[in-house]
């Protein structure tokens, strides 16, 4: 496997094994809700727009995803070994 | 059939059939997209219904009618499918799953985290999604129910919906402050 492409998915499977929600409830903040606001009040977010694009959209990702082809497996941690071992 | 024709199958019957309903979850949220950027990957389209038996009995009808299993608490819902059994669904807030065609997951829930029915529909957005009205609930609500949650995938949701929001909103304005 190319040594670029192997580290950079170690460091993917590292976020997801170390990843935890921060502790507590969800608190949105300020910023975020007005984003949210300002995006409410653009005129692609009115009732009587057109979304038929949407799920086409999705739909057509969907099957990209589904004709994907794997070129890499995720070794199993017990099946890992280090030199000497 | 895809899902997203499965979907906007069930979605024209329940409004053909006057079911009161909203779109909530990520499916709520990427029918507020303005742009692909927007839009999010979901297992399961969620719809959000009020506490009323007749009502979700028409919205188990139409399902039935376009061929979706319909399962609760991880069950085939029993027969008859009635009013009284709808009662008792109601009354437990119990969520009903729709299988449709193509492996679409659709849940009827009558529950939405911090919000009655009521209000979320009376500030509800309608789009048009393959010539349909389709009644979705506002932005502010799906996500303000998503924070109330407080689940991992919540957690991730949110934080990649606000990297998107401003990513894709015009920078024409002040620095938001926070």
């Amino acid at each position: 496997m190319d040594p670029q492409l192997k580290a950079a998915l170690e460091i993917l499977e590292k976020a997801e094994r170390e990843w935890k929600p921060p502790p507590g409830p969800i608190v949105l903040s300020d910023e975020y809700l007005r984003l949210v606001e300002r995006y409410e009040a653009l005129p692609q977010s009115r009732s009587g727009v057109d979304k038929t694009w949407v799920g086409r959209l999705i739909d057509d990702s969907e099957r990209e995803l589904g004709s994907a082809i794997r070129t890499w497996t995720r070794e199993a941690p017990s099946t890992r070994s280090s030199p000497g071992s | 059939m895809d899902q997203g024709s499965s979907f906007d199958a069930l979605v024209s019957r329940l409004v053909a059939g006057e079911v009161r309903f909203v779109v909530i979850g990520v499916w709520g949220v990427n029918l507020h997209a303005a742009s692909g950027g927007l839009t999010f990957r979901t297992y399961d389209r969620d719809l959000f219904l009020p506490p009323d038996p007749r009502n979700l009995l028409a919205a188990w009808r139409a399902c039935e009618e376009l061929g979706f299993d319909l399962t609760s608490g991880g069950e085939t819902l029993d027969i008859p499918r009635d009013e009284w059994l709808a009662s008792r669904i109601v009354q437990r807030r119990a969520l009903t799953r729709a299988e449709g065609p193509g492996g679409l997951l659709v849940d009827l829930t009558l529950v939405m985290g911090g919000f009655e029915f009521d209000s979320v529909w009376r500030e509800r957005r309608e789009f048009v999604v393959s010539g349909v009205r389709v009644p979705v609930a506002r932005l502010m609500h799906i996500v303000t129910s998503k924070a109330l949650a407080g689940r991992p995938k919540d957690h991730l949701f949110l934080a990649t919906h606000a990297e998107a929001l401003r990513e894709l909103l015009p920078k024409d304005e002040p620095p938001l402050a926070g």
